[in-house]
């Protein structure tokens, strides 16, 4: 067994707007060993991106972290460091990349200048040595003719050109820890199986551990070791992959795993579920799930569900169970 | 790009032209003047424009052709001194308050409604009938009372820049804010800052013609078209050369930095068909 890298304890973190206090995440708990690959599924809005900018402490001014939230990073409360040091745990130890490659690079910098920002942020190379390595950095995530794109644009980019120049930056220095925001979802298809390829093969020769965050349930099906599985901001189920796919055990994860078309299917109507998510800002006393859920009864709405260890290593958050 | 929009407007690359002519004449005043401007010739008093004066002489005999060249030096340098400083303070305040907002951002916005509500000639009247008048004086009041706007604009577009997702990037590699301030956001929003500086200068040089004309702004016999204009008020009957040339000056120089402006303006607007 590796060790632990990362381990989120009951993070709690709430945005606040004039209407209200909006509970986007709800007590979090997860962990995550060195190497490997943790995958956050679930649908638009249910906390997955706040989960992970609460990692990375980028949160925007009226988002706040319950003090009773603990995110252990080696050892250490990420929650604790003052944001000097903070901000040198990022890049260097946690990197990111984002889900908008169209948008997360400066359109006023070349490509070049941009990577070598990032190691010059945390290392004293030399101009002309920092050029080299990211000329390396480029060819390692499959840019050709690396030397003459240095001196491009991103608006004379792809967007698959861009998400990989983007992984270059995240990798630049080595993290430990990487954090990838719906890296796909902007690129078509092709593209998309490309990234995910480059990643895992960065992934198996730095031993980085990903939390990869999607709503692609194929995605995670293929690249991830662990899933948890968000609605409304709570983890509802955790499990290995394996075990996810063979055995779901939350009335959630089933509609999620009946809405994905089959091929070789009949030709019927794929299956949905209805309703939406409640709004964070008035939640139930039950389970947040009830009103959508197909098997609820009226045991449902007394109590909130905790997340329970059904089977070894296959927690579920549902009192039917 | 940016050239190929601006060529085709051919008012801005006239007022372009103009603006450059000016500052070579300007830098390269003691080659181009025919005469010292501070040479008094008791013998050439209030001549007419003609073959050996082009422009005529003052009441001292002082070559005016020669005096404006040498003041274009002095409103050039003040246009663009001061409005360097006033850049410089508005880009840094707009830009603290447009990334920290809150506390900050009021803090500094209601210094510059108060600011605004300060009629900046006025002020700059009163504190040179304080401290004396001096170049350097005009020159930083000027630029201590004109920084609003650029604060302004800068503001605008940090409140929009800092929202977008490169910014987020930048910080989930550890940059700083003061990195992230001036080095990512800052470049973006340099295009209204531009037009502002050059619409600025025009309006300090009109500033300084008009304190140098009454006086207060640059002393004599140092040249400066407004103290020309004042010299020639006098004999404004008998010699129209003295106020015409001046004024003449004054007029088309801003003119030609205002168009120059609004040609900038146009060619940076995406938004805009030329």
């Amino acid at each position: 067994m590796n060790e632990i890298l990362l381990k989120v304890e009951n993070l709690h973190t709430s945005f606040f707007s004039d209407s209200g206090e909006v509970k986007a995440v709800r007590g979090v708990t997860l962990s995550l060993e060195e190497g490997k690959t943790l995958g956050l599924v679930g649908e638009s809005g249910c906390g997955k991106t706040v989960t992970a900018l609460s990692i990375m402490q980028l949160l925007p001014n009226n988002a706040k972290i319950s003090p009773s939230s603990r995110i252990l990073y080696k050892g250490k409360d990420l929650l604790k460091l003052s944001q000097e040091e903070m901000r040198l745990v990022r890049g260097r130890e946690i990197a990111m990349i984002f889900q908008e490659p169209m948008t997360a690079l400066n359109p006023v910098f070349t490509i070049g200048e941009q990577i070598r920002e990032a190691l010059e942020l945390h290392s004293n190379l030399g101009k002309k040595k920092a050029m080299d390595e990211v000329v390396k950095l480029l060819e390692l995530v499959g840019i050709s003719e690396a030397q003459k794109r240095i001196k491009d644009y991103p608006h004379q980019l792809s967007g698959g050109m861009r998400q990989r120049v983007l992984i270059a930056m995240a990798l630049s220095l080595n993290p430990s820890l990487l954090i990838a925001d719906e890296p796909t979802t902007a690129l078509d298809v092709t593209v998309q199986a490309q990234i995910l390829e480059l990643i895992s093969n960065l992934q198996n020769k730095n031993k980085i551990a990903i939390i990869l965050i999607t709503h692609d349930l194929g995605v995670v099906a293929e690249r991830v070791d662990f899933v948890g599985v968000m609605y409304a901001g709570a983890i509802v189920e955790y499990a290995s992959t394996k075990d996810l796919f063979e055995l779901p055990l939350h009335p959630y994860t089933k509609a999620l795993l009946d809405a994905i078309p089959k091929i070789g299917g009949k030709d019927k109507k794929l299956n949905t579920l209805k309703g939406s998510v409640p709004p964070l800002t008035q939640l139930p006393k039950g389970c947040i799930f009830y009103e959508r859920c197909v098997s609820a009864d009226s045991k449902c709405i007394q109590a909130q569900p905790e997340l329970i260890e059904v089977r070894k290593g296959h927690w579920a958050a549902c009192i039917k169970i | 790009m940016f050239w190929k929009r601006f060529k085709k407007n051919k008012l801005a690359l006239t007022g372009a032209i103009l603006v450059f002519g000016l500052l070579v004449i300007a830098i390269l005043a003691p080659f181009v003047s025919p005469y010292d401007p501070n040479i008094i010739n008791m013998d050439d008093v209030l001549q007419a424009p003609g073959s050996r004066h082009i422009l005529g002489t003052d009441d001292l005999g002082r070559d005016i052709l020669s005096r404006m060249i040498y003041g274009t030096r002095i409103s050039l340098s003040v246009g663009f001194v001061a409005i360097a400083i006033a850049t410089i303070i508005g880009i840094i305040l707009g830009s603290l308050a447009g990334y920290y907002g809150k506390l900050i951002d009021s803090l500094i916005m209601r210094l510059v409604d108060i600011m605004l509500s300060v009629p900046t000639f006025f002020l700059l009247l009163t504190i040179i009938a304080i401290v004396g008048p001096s170049i350097w004086i005009v020159m930083f009041v000027i630029g201590l009372t004109g920084w609003m706007s650029i604060a302004r604009l800068v503001r605008a577009e940090f409140l929009t820049l800092k929202e977008r997702e490169f910014v987020l990037a930048a910080r989930s590699i550890g940059a700083s804010d003061a990195r992230i301030i001036f080095k990512h956001i800052l470049p973006n929003a340099m295009s209204p800052v531009y037009v502002s500086f050059i619409l600025g200068v025009a309006g300090a040089i009109l500033m300084e013609s008009g304190l140098s004309f009454l006086g207060f702004g640059v002393q004599p016999p140092t040249p400066s078209w407004g103290n020309i204009l004042t010299a020639g008020r006098e004999y404004m009957e008998v010699a129209w050369w003295l106020i015409f040339f001046p004024g003449l000056a004054i007029l088309l120089t801003c003119l030609s930095y205002y168009i120059l402006g609004e040609g900038i303006r146009q060619a940076l607007d995406p938004k805009l068909k030329i």
